[in-house]
């Protein structure tokens, strides 16, 4: 169950997208991730890709224009 | 969809980062918007040719930005993860653009007798300088991270970090406008024929043939959407 953090701050897309990929693909089954990123465009990306995989996730405002984005990740790549 | 732990976690990093009360933006945006109509007013006031330009501009603006919409990440998600929302956002637009440009332009123009130059609308000769130009606008544009429209609307927004991108555009069309745009014209655009479809098919062949096979490619898009991991 561990955490990890992910910070994409000031990172034009698809940056945050394909470090995300790369670090939920070394993560297990059950980790929780927190990506922080201040491009609106990456919401949109991380969250579609995200609930395609069949992983959970939510995401908060954490600052003007700053958005930081939880995702548990439920399945384990075989 | 969230679960019970990012709930919880979405709690705990509340406490953590101390979000109470962020600052308020809002009498900022009261500002501008009340500067905006402003404009407007006197842009009306003077008549000038662009007085319906720049509120369907913020308009645009703000619907972009409320939809996270991005070109660039339409025509780029397909190949690097697999997803087409955006792209069959786009193709809807398309859609949604040639009904509207079809009913701007019979209406201007006499169907039964016309010349290209009077139809209303950017008709140009393509050719192999339409695919290298593309080529290259797609190479700057993932990597500056959005094209011309998503960039503004980001900047708009706060994302000051594609400021970079505003400036280099505006140089780079600068600099095409004053010294090579004229001889790529004599290359490649001069004297070549316009192909305008409405033309070649009549108007409303054209306007069918061209929604169906836009509609297809919207369901090929759906279809593409893949369900396996990448």
């Amino acid at each position: 169950m561990k955490e990890e953090f992910l910070d994409c701050m000031h990172e034009a897309c698809p940056i945050p997208l394909i470090k995300a990929l790369k670090k939920l693909g070394k993560m297990k089954a059950g980790d929780l991730l927190i990506m922080q990123t201040d491009h609106n465009c990456s919401i949109t990306n991380v969250i579609e890709w995200v609930e395609k995989q069949g992983h959970k996730m939510d995401y908060m405002e954490t600052g003007k224009g700053e958005w930081e984005i939880y995702i548990e990740k439920v399945v384990t790549d075989e | 969809m969230t679960s019970q732990r990012i709930e919880a976690l979405k709690k705990r990093r509340k406490e953590e980062l101390q979000i109470t009360n962020k600052s308020n933006q809002s009498a900022y945006g009261w500002w501008l918007m009340l500067l905006a109509l402003l404009f407007t007013g006197a842009l009306f006031f003077f008549e000038s040719s662009y007085q319906w330009v720049f509120p369907i501009g913020i308009l645009l603006g703000l619907t972009l930005e409320r939809s996270r919409f991005c070109f660039a990440a339409s025509i780029r998600n397909p190949l690097t993860i697999g997803t087409t929302k955006l792209l069959q956002a786009v193709i809807i637009a398309l859609i949604v653009s040639t009904l509207g440009f079809y009913f701007v332009q019979v209406q201007t123009i006499d169907i039964n007798n016309f010349q290209i130059s009077e139809v209303p609308g950017t008709l140009k000769p393509v050719g192999w300088n339409t695919v290298v130009g593309g080529i290259l606008f797609g190479i700057g544009m993932v990597i500056a991270g959005g094209c011309a429209s998503g960039t503004l609307m980001r900047i708009g927004e706060g994302f000051t970090l594609q400021i970079v991108v505003l400036i280099a555009f505006i140089t780079g069309s600068v600099l095409a406008g004053v010294f090579h745009y004229p001889f790529w014209y004599d290359l490649f655009i001069e004297g070549r024929e316009i192909v305008y479809l409405p033309e070649v098919l009549g108007f409303i062949p054209a306007l069918i043939l061209q929604i169906t096979v836009l509609g297809l490619l919207y369901f090929a898009a759906r279809r593409f959407d893949s369900r396996k991991k990448i």
